[in-house]
């Protein structure tokens, strides 16, 4: 939405394509229909006001599902495809929870903590009984703060945060004061509000049990403990990973992030990819949380900006600079937030269903594995099937590239990523077609 | 395995669908996925490769477990239908057939 | 640091596997140099159609002996590779088509090939009931029918190294030479020498070739694919229609596989193909003209594959005209999949006796270059489906 303001205020056209129903995003959602509380939530929902003013075209529950290099942009909406050739595309299409498998965790009654978050928002809903929370990062503790305050039970947390991390963090602190107090605040506020509630702590192993639904959750600590908890839900939370689908279906340039264990866009400082026609911007580029990716925005659009011809150099990089700078304050709270929460990344036992689609274990990946170096995910899709599911490897893709990885001991950054190519979403052959009669 | 915060809630702009034959109410334009976490047995699916039950786990559209019939169209994914008045909807069981699509 | 061996197969596709393993099978030590890894290209975005049906003339004989070991393929390399026989239908929409296709079997059992018969538009009813009525009949070939290409693969792969082939991943050749009796091949790392060399090298093996002194022109074809989510049992025939470009089967997971020669962007330098999706509209276009009941399936995967193509869009399977003891395989055009299992075998008659127990007079290498009668492979009626 701020690209999209700011690329109106250039002077630039401007279509925004959602796939979701109303603007607002993740951190958003659903705003136009629910209470705002709070100073964040005021501010979002101003946002989404201004954007729907003034902020260009608007397409809602619009799937992007191709994006080719000219850039070619392929949208269907209402079952119809379309092709829209702009100058410039901007992805937005922010970060999805990192996969965090075990053995078990397909079964129902195993969740995000992201998804119990959208249910909570969008459909006002809370679990209609004690909740055992699994994993590591502020969203676990946002959601149990949450949930608390709508009355919900927060049965136990078990929490695969690594040891040591406070002390490593707390250097770190008076970079962050600025971005983050308010942050930092809450954080301790929701410490301190978890009395009552049953922490587990250094969890080095999971596995979700049941008859075809969750009843109990085994766990082994990293000193050795163990125990069993009968839960029928659980929520299971390891960070957020950009979600690169789309910019590496356009066959945009990636690194590895080793700090936070994802592939990320490569981009310039202006946000523009390898393809000088593609910028990328909020969480999509990197993990940098909702008023970074605000920043973030305006920021590619003043590249884009520039690019067009609308900006000078010098006007692009005076406009950039307080951006800039903001932008620095929130990378300095985010390295204390990777500092507090590095992926926990549990050990992936044989029986892990990586490949939820297709259903095939981490075993099956690392017997097509041995002794085939060359391999990697791509190779390793072909032989054992993963990757082939609906999901295009969302679920699966950053396993495939650990377990290789770790394997053939090799640096994720060469092992790379499945390669993805559109359709980014499922579409029906229909919607496929349609682009047909619409030539 | 969910419910409403406030069941008043239900009470702006209820719609009545349908979820395997049987009637059930759900806030205009909340996602189907999301009733089906507060209808029992709270599964979508169940999985064409080994028949497994499957439930909604992402929500965002990323995961494609929360795969339903929706009027007739299969494959469809809960969490990013939004339910509408009349809305059929059926659990999907395994493949989808080309030829015959459940009755509403 | 080199490395000696009877014979040096550049090409880690399903051609050089087969080749490979067939020398194998003769007591040939054998050292296969793949650049990537097995299968990365062609024969890993394979359909893996297992057709005679419009196969040109001069690749008939061939893919006929291929067909009776495909029928016994378990026996070839321990696994079925998820090979059936549910028959290949070609469809004619009217009496001018059908009539076309007529005059090809008649001249085909002429000729004494009996793979193909006419039927008629309650024939095609029966075994393809979900087809809308568009037809007046169709060539259709029972015999034929499809595999699963990753199996295949995978099985031909096992096989190779059971017999003995030392299968070098992430080897690119760059190298070619003849230094007296021997080939000596090499990616600047390593250097490999043998008295026999097979070419199976793809797209690329129009480089390998000029290496070794064959200039052998060679285009690069990218056709796309569809594949869906699996769907229950709805076809069990493969069903082709050269007008509307489309070539149409379920895979043995129930995924609906739609191809038929509409073409990517194919970049030989990169090892990429990208999809054109406009053009792969007309792919799902054409689906649905024949398949109403197609338009709600939801397409899981797309690709454009990486292969070569000839000029008149027959393989090439013969020795080099010029250089001794090399054997081209490559620029399958589309349609190599179904030929694996006997070019493998004629391969190694060629090197260790010098001629083929198959007639592969006009797949001869020697006709594409220069200097060469325009002598194209004479095919009949045949226009490129794609697999």
């Amino acid at each position: 939405m701020s690209a999209a303001l700011e690329l109106r205020a250039h002077g630039l056209s401007v279509t925004v394509a959602d796939d979701q129903p109303a603007p607002g995003g993740r951190i958003f959602a659903g705003i136009e229909s629910r209470d705002t509380h709070g100073p964040e939530d005021q501010g979002g929902a101003a946002l989404v006001t201004r954007f729907r003013r003034e902020g260009g075209e608007y397409l809602p529950a619009t799937e992007a599902w191709g994006i080719e290099a000219a850039p070619r942009v392929f949208l269907t909406r209402n079952g119809t495809a379309t092709l829209l050739e702009p100058r410039f595309v901007l992805l937005a299409t922010g970060a999805q929870e990192r996969p965090m498998p075990f053995p078990g965790w397909q079964l129902p009654g195993v969740m995000t903590v992201g998804a119990a978050q959208i249910v909570l928002k969008t459909a006002k809903q809370i679990p209609d009984r004690p909740v055992w929370l699994a994993g590591s990062g502020p969203l676990l503790l946002l959601y149990a703060r949450q949930l608390i305050r709508a009355g919900g039970t927060v049965a136990g947390i078990l929490d695969t945060t690594p040891p040591g991390r406070v002390g490593a963090a707390i250097g770190l602190i008076p970079g962050a004061l600025h971005y983050g107090w308010r942050d930092l605040l809450r954080g301790l506020g929701w410490l301190a509000k978890m009395r009552g509630i049953k922490v587990i702590r250094d969890v080095r192993s999971l596995e979700a049990r049941g008859n075809g639904a969750l009843s109990t959750v085994r766990y082994a600590t990293r000193d050795g403990a163990s125990g069993e908890i009968e839960t029928s839900l659980l929520l299971i939370h390891d960070g957020v990973v950009p979600a690169v689908h789309a910019t590496m279906a356009a066959e945009c340039r990636h690194r590895w992030n080793p700090a936070q264990r994802s592939f990320e866009p490569v981009l310039d400082e202006f946000r523009a990819s390898s393809n000088p026609a593609i910028y990328v911007a909020g969480d999509a580029a990197s993990i940098a949380g909702a008023r970074a990716a605000i920043f973030s925005g305006r920021l590619a659009a003043i590249g884009i900006a520039r690019a067009a011809g609308k900006l000078t150099t010098e006007q692009a990089y005076a406009a950039a600079r307080p951006i800039r700078a903001k932008l620095a304050s929130a990378a300095g709270f985010r390295v204390l937030i990777d500092t507090l929460y590095p992926p926990a990344e549990l050990a992936i036992p044989d029986t892990t269903m990586v490949c939820r689609c297709e259903e095939i274990t981490a075993g099956q990946v690392r017997a097509a594995l041995k002794n085939r170096r060359q391999l990697g995910p791509d190779g390793v899709k072909m032989e054992t099937r993963a990757g082939m599911g609906p999901c295009q490897g969302r679920q699966c893709g950053l396993s495939l590239t650990r377990l290789a990885a770790e394997l053939h001991a090799m640096d994720p950054e060469d092992v790379g990523f499945l390669r993805i190519r559109s359709p980014l979403k499922p579409l029906t052959l229909g919607e496929l077609a349609s682009l047909e009669t619409a030539s | 395995m969910f419910r409403k915060l406030d069941v008043s809630e239900l009470g702006k702009g209820t719609v009545s669908i349908t979820i395997d034959g049987l009637p059930v109410a759900a806030d205009k334009d909340e996602a189907v996925a999301a009733v089906l976490l507060r209808t029992p047995p709270f599964t979508a699916r169940t999985s064409p490769i080994s028949g497994a039950k499957r439930a909604p786990f992402c929500m965002m559209g990323a995961c494609f477990e929360c795969l339903v019939e929706v009027d007739g169209r299969t494959s469809m994914r809960g969490c990013m239908t939004p339910v509408r008045d009349g809305m059929v909807i059926h659990r999907q069981a395994g493949r989808p057939d080309p030829v015959g699509v459940s009755e509403a | 640091m080199t490395t000696t061996a009877d014979a040096i197969v550049i090409g880690g596709g399903l051609h050089g596997l087969s080749a490979a393993l067939q020398l194998a099978r003769r007591g040939v030590k054998v050292v296969l140099l793949e650049r990537a890894r097995v299968g990365r290209h062609s024969s890993g975005a394979s359909a893996a159609g297992v057709r005679t049906l419009s196969r040109a003339r001069a690749e008939l004989p061939v893919s006929l002996v291929a067909m009776e070991m495909w029928h016994k393929i378990e026996e070839l390399v321990g696994d079925d590779c998820g090979f059936h026989a549910h028959g290949q239908l070609q469809l004619a929409e009217n009496e001018a088509e059908l009539e076309k296709l007529r005059t090809r079997v008649d001249g085909l059992r002429r000729d004494g090939y009996t793979n193909e018969v006419i039927v008629n538009a309650d024939e095609v009813r029966t075994l393809v009931p979900a087809l809308a009525p568009v037809y007046v009949g169709a060539a259709y070939a029972r015999g034929d029918g499809a595999a699963d290409p990753h199996a295949t693969l995978a099985a031909f792969l096992r096989s190779s190294l059971a017999a003995g082939v030392d299968v070098r991943e992430g080897v690119g050749v760059t190298k070619v030479e003849r230094p007296g009796h021997v080939w000596r091949v090499s990616d600047g790392l390593t250097t490999f020498e043998a008295p026999l060399l097979v070419n199976a090298a793809g797209a690329w093996a129009g480089q390998i070739a000029a290496m070794a002194g064959d200039h052998i022109p060679i285009g690069t074809k990218a056709s796309m694919m569809i594949v869906t989510e699996r769907v229950a049992p709805f076809i069990r025939p493969t069903v082709i229609s050269m007008k509307r470009k489309l070539s149409f089967k379920q895979s043995n997971q129930g995924t609906l596989l739609i191809g038929g020669g509409q073409q990517g962007r194919p970049d030989l330098a990169t090892e990429r193909s990208d999809v054109d999706a406009r053009l792969l509209a007309k792919s799902a276009m054409a689906a649905i003209s024949l398949f109403p009941q197609v338009r709600e399936l939801r397409i899981v995967r797309t690709w454009a594959g990486l292969e070569a193509k000839t000029r008149d869009d027959c393989a090439i399977a013969g020795l080099s005209p010029s250089a001794p003891s090399l054997m081209h395989l490559f620029g399958f055009s589309g349609h190599g999949f179904q030929l694996v299992p006997a070019l493998g075998v004629a391969t190694a008659e060629l090197l260790l006796d010098g001629r083929s127990s198959v007639d592969l007079s006009g797949l001869q290498p020697g006709r594409l270059m220069d200097g060469a009668e325009d002598a194209s492979c004479q095919s009949v009626e045949h226009q490129d489906v794609g697999e």
